[in-house]
C-alpha cells in the first residue's frame, strides 16, 4: 500500500496523478479513506480493527487521507475522538505500508 | 540537547517524544552520568475524558522509570523538583500549559476558591486584558462570561512573555529536554478573538521553542519528519 496523506485541499490527488504513476479511472486509488472510516467511527468499530480492515481492502492500492488533528480542538465530543480515532488509524495504515508521502501545498515528501 | 516534538491530534507525538528522552536517558546511563529521568505533566484533568487520557499515557509510560511533576502553570518551578542539571525530563505539552496561563475557570460552588482568584495577579492582569484596545470587542462578552462562569483571562503578550520567562528558566536547570507541543494551526480561522488569541500566543511560544531547541521533528502518522538537526532524531 502507498498511503498519501496531507491536509484537505493540500493537492494530494494531483500530487498522485503526476507523480505516483498510476491510472486515475482505475480501481487502484481510494481517494478519501476518511469517509470510509468515519462510517467504522459510526458503527462503534476500534480503530485496530478499522485500520486492519482498510488495509485489507486496500493493501494493494494507493490510499489518500485527510490530516484531519492539525487544528483546534473540536466542542463537539464525537467530533473530537474522530480525529483522535482517525489519527491512530493512520498511524497502523503507515505502519503497514510500503511507502507514505507527506503533501502540503501540492508538494509530497516521501516520509517512509 | 533539547527537542522539540510537534504533531497533531493522535498523530502519536507522545509515543515518539518518549522514544527520545528515553534514548536521551540511556545515553547518560551508558557514559555514567548520574541523571534521573522526569515526565512534566501540564494538563488539567477534567472529567472523564480527560482521566482517560491520562490513564492511556500512564500505559504509555508505564516500566520505564518516570517520576511525574505535576505542573499545570508556572512551568519554571518543576526545576524545586529536578535532581541535577543532567536530568531528563520530557514536558507534555505547551498546548495545555499555555490554554492553563491564559484561562482560569473556578468552580462555581468552591467559593473561597473563587476568591483567591479574585485576589490574585491573575485577575489584576484580567483587568489589564480588558483595559488594552486591541481586545475592546471581546470585553463586554468576557466579563459578562466572567460574572457567570467565573472565568478570567490574560492577554496573549503576557502569557507569551510568562511562558518564555518560565521556560528559559526550567532549560538553564537541565539540559535534557524533549518538549511536545501541539499543531493546531491547520483549519480554518473562523474562531472568535479569545480562541485567535490563544492560537497565536501558542504559535509565539512555539516559534520560540524551536529557536532555542537542537532539534525540531514533526510527527506525522506516527513518523519522524525532521525540520532542525537530525543528530539524534531522525
Amino acid at each position: 500500500m502507498i498511503l498519501v496523506i496531507g491536509g484537505h485541499s493540500s493537492g494530494k490527488m494531483n500530487f498522485v496523478k503526476e507523480n505516483l504513476n498510476c491510472n486515475f479511472e482505475n480501481d487502484n486509488v481510494i481517494n478519501n479513506v476518511n469517509a470510509i472510516a468515519e462510517e467504522m467511527f459510526e458503527a462503534g468499530m476500534d480503530y485496530e480493527t478499522a485500520a486492519n480492515l482498510i488495509y485489507g481492502k486496500c493493501c494493494d492500492k494507493i490510499v489518500l487521507t485527510d490530516e484531519i488533528g492539525n487544528g483546534i480542538v473540536p466542542m463537539d465530543a464525537s467530533k473530537r475522538d474522530f480525529r483522535e480515532w482517525m489519527g491512530r488509524v493512520q498511524i497502523i495504515l503507515a505502519k503497514k505500508s510500503d511507502d507514505v508521502y507527506r503533501v502540503i501545498c501540492g508538494m509530497g515528501q516521501k516520509i517512509k | 540537547m533539547i527537542v522539540l516534538v510537534i504533531g497533531g491530534s493522535g498523530s502519536g507525538k507522545s509515543e515518539y517524544a518518549e522514544k527520545i528522552i528515553c534514548s536521551m536517558y540511556d545515553l547518560a546511563k551508558i557514559n555514567d552520568i548520574h541523571s534521573s529521568l522526569f515526565y512534566v505533566a501540564t494538563m488539567k484533568v477534567y472529567g472523564e475524558e480527560g482521566k482517560a487520557k491520562v490513564e492511556r499515557h500512564r500505559n504509555l509510560r508505564s516500566g520505564k522509570g518516570f517520576e511525574t511533576i505535576e505542573q499545570e502553570t508556572n512551568i519554571e518551578n518543576a526545576v524545586a523538583h529536578l535532581h541535577s542539571l543532567s536530568d531528563c525530563i520530557l514536558i507534555e505539552c505547551m498546548s495545555n500549559l499555555v490554554a492553563n496561563e491564559m484561562f482560569t475557570v473556578s468552580d462555581a460552588n468552591d467559593y473561597s476558591n473563587n476568591n483567591e482568584c479574585k485576589d490574585s495577579n491573575k485577575y489584576k492582569s484580567s483587568n489589564e486584558y480588558k483595559d488594552s484596545n486591541k481586545y475592546k470587542d471581546t470585553n463586554k462578552d468576557k466579563s459578562s462570561s466572567e460574572q457567570d462562569n467565573n472565568f478570567s483571562v490574560i492577554s496573549e503578550d503576557e502569557v507569551v512573555a510568562k511562558v518564555e520567562k518560565g521556560i528559559d528558566r526550567l532549560f538553564s536547570s537541565v539540559q535534557n529536554v524533549v518538549i511536545v507541543t501541539n499543531n493546531i494551526f491547520e483549519d480554518t480561522q473562523d474562531y472568535d478573538e479569545l480562541t485567535a488569541a490563544y492560537i497565536s500566543a501558542l504559535g509565539r511560544i512555539n516559534s520560540h521553542l524551536a529557536k532555542i531547541s537542537d532539534e525540531v521533528v514533526e510527527v506525522v502518522a506516527g513518523i519522524p519528519v525532521v525540520i532542525k538537526g537530525g543528530t539524534l532524531c531522525r
